[in-house]
């Protein structure tokens, strides 16, 4: 089966820094994202996690190519872009639909609903009388009334302006929507809603959907696998049953006993390093509770555990006769293409 | 046991453009010392108002009516300079941000000797000193450099862990805290949990804390108290509501948690309905309308909260069983 979604090796870099740090030799460019690959199969959920400053967000902005690309690929059902090539772009756009962060903030305080939801056709160039009439179709589906559409977006609640929001995600009919922390600051009843609006959505269209978000408990529900981000890379992917089971990277089990009343697999220490100033070796090993002297020294490469379940580290927390190191698939080890 | 906080048929009602809006109604509610509360509810439930009103903080175009004391005093029967000087000695707040709750033009070593500026007969260099020991007691290292750092150069974590420091300077007798750890990651969060329930000792009092998380009622709280709508639904010790909670309302909101549902499930239960607005309620009981065990008397007579095995409840459903 063919994905629908892989993006290779993907490197996103911002320039940074002052003159004055770059005389002290400081890099140019702080790297967010360092070699990210990720497949994402049609009608799957695939769950993006990790603490703030991860790189989540810049990855679902560089997979809808809101955010620049170094190098890597994306490709997107068949369509692949490598660079800032337009054409790609555009056809690809069409099959990305987004559901950003704030919802209040993504809404234009001045247009009427009805405008917002259906401005992604502008590009393909709907009339405005079929707008206007697809706009209450897409209210429909996301259980709101048509008379929405006449609405400005201060008149609505945040949980009405999240169903908004879907809506305009799937304007374009796309085959991916990133939906970037799409319960962030609900309350839990209307919370359960949306999930379960998402949900529905995906069983009638075989949509798939990239679900960002920093909540565990919603990802254990919502999703069918997980990738746990930590500086800018992926961790550690598998299947979400088995991320909450039998989670192999030490960060993983750091972030899943948060979640629990027993804290005896012990919080992490310190504070998540900056990305100018990356640590050596394996770039957890400063707040690794397991951490060896190869950590600091060496950077681990990806390997498979068990089926389906990915992981970066040296001393992955399963039985060692599973665990065998695979060859990095068909890009150079992430270290020496950073150097 | 000394209660710290005292409600009886305590309401704030603020005056708006269509009418007065009732925020919160007849709340009855103990805190002894040394106890941690969880205040529980959702956007609309008055936990915020009911916040404001422990810290007389209430803006002037909100009416209390009902009685809220803080040790022996009446606070709402004080004049406004003694409530003000309880403000800056008994009464201490973390809140819920902490990218603004400190000024950013300020090193934080003279922040945290202003938030001192009550503290009587000790000298600013004696503030500073105390300033250094409380960072390292919130778990700062290197506290002395901080003093000299802007709120810039700290992370969310170190900032809140401040702000948690400035408001133990001040040795309240009451420490709210309002949903500190929402702008905070999981792992952030898990660290000023644990860091508040080392210091509890250091508050000679209680500590109020807001949250809509119930996995971090049952890992800090001693006490928790349900809010909807404005009203007080459910009280009691922790462990009792959370394992047979017996509002409806507190069962609908625990069934809700995805956090406590174990077969991972696409279907998330909700409660069906719309939390009423304030100037339309319902008759009788505040959340008949989207209540599944709902009687006749519920929609005509409004419940009392009464004692009910370990905990208070406002049901009629209890009081019959």
């Amino acid at each position: 089966m063919i994905p629908l979604l892989e993006v290779n090796d993907l490197v996103v870099r911002y320039p940074a820094g002052s003159l004055f740090g770059a005389l002290k030799g400081e890099p140019r460019k702080v790297t967010v994202l360092a070699g990210v690959s990720l497949k994402l199969n049609q009608g799957e959920t695939l769950g993006l996690v990790g603490e703030s400053g991860s790189g989540k967000t810049t990855l679902g902005r560089a997979i809808g190519g809101m955010t620049p690309m170094s190098s890597g690929s994306i490709t997107l059902a068949g369509v692949g872009a490598t660079g800032r090539k337009d054409g790609f772009w555009k056809e690809m756009r069409r099959n990305v639909g987004f559901m950003f962060q704030d919802p209040m903030a993504a809404l234009d305080p001045r247009m009427l609903l009805s405008a917002s939801i259906t401005e992604p056709l502008a590009v393909t160039g709907t009339g405005r009388a079929e707008r206007r009439r697809l706009s209450v179709d897409l209210l429909r589906e996301v259980g709101l009334s048509p008379d929405f559409a006449a609405r400005y977006p201060h008149q609505i609640s945040g949980g009405q302006a999240r169903r908004v929001t879907v809506a305009r995600a799937l304007a374009l009919r796309p085959r991916l929507v990133i939906a970037d922390e799409p319960t962030a600051g609900l309350d839990l009843s209307v919370q359960g809603e949306l999930l379960n609006l998402l949900n529905t959505i995906q069983a009638d269209s075989g949509v798939s959907f990239l679900f960002i978000t920093h909540n565990l408990a919603v990802a254990r529900h919502v999703t069918d696998r997980i990738a746990v981000m930590y500086l800018g890379r992926i961790v550690e992917t598998a299947r979400t049953a088995d991320i909450f089971a039998r989670p192999a990277h030490p960060y993983t089990r750091a972030l899943l006993s948060t979640h629990s009343t027993d804290t005896s697999a012990g919080l992490l220490k310190g504070e998540v390093p900056s990305l100018r100033r990356r640590p050596g070796g394996c770039e957890f090993h400063t707040r690794c509770p397991i951490a060896a002297d190869r950590c600091r020294s060496e950077a681990p490469n990806e390997r498979a555990v068990a089926t389906d379940h990915l992981v970066r580290c040296h001393f992955p927390l399963v039985p060692a006769s599973e665990a065998t190191e695979q060859a990095p698939l068909n890009h150079q080890p992430v270290v020496r293409s950073l150097a | 046991m000394t209660a710290i906080i005292d409600m009886n048929d305590f309401s704030i009602t603020y005056a708006g453009e269509r009418g007065p809006v009732p925020a919160v109604r007849g709340v009855n509610l103990t805190l002894e010392k040394g106890r941690i509360l969880g205040l529980v509810g959702e956007s609309g439930s008055g936990k915020s108002s009911l916040v404001s009103a422990m810290l007389a903080l209430l803006p002037k175009s909100a009416k209390v009516s009902g009685r809220l004391s803080i040790g022996a005093d009446d606070l709402y029967a004080l004049s406004e300079a003694q409530r003000r000087a309880m403000r800056g000695q008994r009464l201490a707040t973390v809140s819920q941000d902490p990218f603004t709750a400190l000024n950013p033009v300020i090193r934080i070593g003279a922040q945290l000797v202003e938030f001192q500026h009550r503290l009587k007969g000790i000298s600013r260099s004696q503030k500073l000193e105390r300033a250094r020991e409380m960072l390292a007691r919130v778990g700062i290292s290197d506290p002395g450099t901080r003093l000299t750092q802007y709120p810039h150069q700290l992370s969310g974590g170190l900032r809140q862990r401040v702000a948690i420091a400035a408001a133990l300077l001040v040795n309240p007798s009451i420490l709210i805290a309002d949903e500190p750890t929402t702008a905070l990651d999981a792992t952030t969060e898990a660290e000023v949990i644990e860091i508040i329930r080392e210091l509890r000792g250091a508050v000679d009092g209680s500590i109020v804390f807001v949250t809509h998380d119930m996995g971090v009622v049952a890992r800090l709280c001693d006490d928790v108290a349900v809010m909807y709508a404005g009203e007080l639904v459910e009280s009691g010790p922790v462990a009792e509501v959370l394992e047979r909670p017996q509002h409806p309302y507190t069962r609908a909101l625990l069934a809700c948690d995805p956090a406590r549902i174990e077969t991972p499930s696409r279907s998330l239960p909700t409660i069906p309905g719309t939390v009423p607005s304030p100037h339309a309620l319902p008759a009788g009981c505040i959340f008949s309308p989207r209540c599944g065990a709902v009687i006749d008397i519920c929609r005509s007579v409004r419940p009392a909260f009464l004692p009910s095995d370990q905990s208070r409840v406002a049901c009629h459903r209890t009081e019959a069983s």
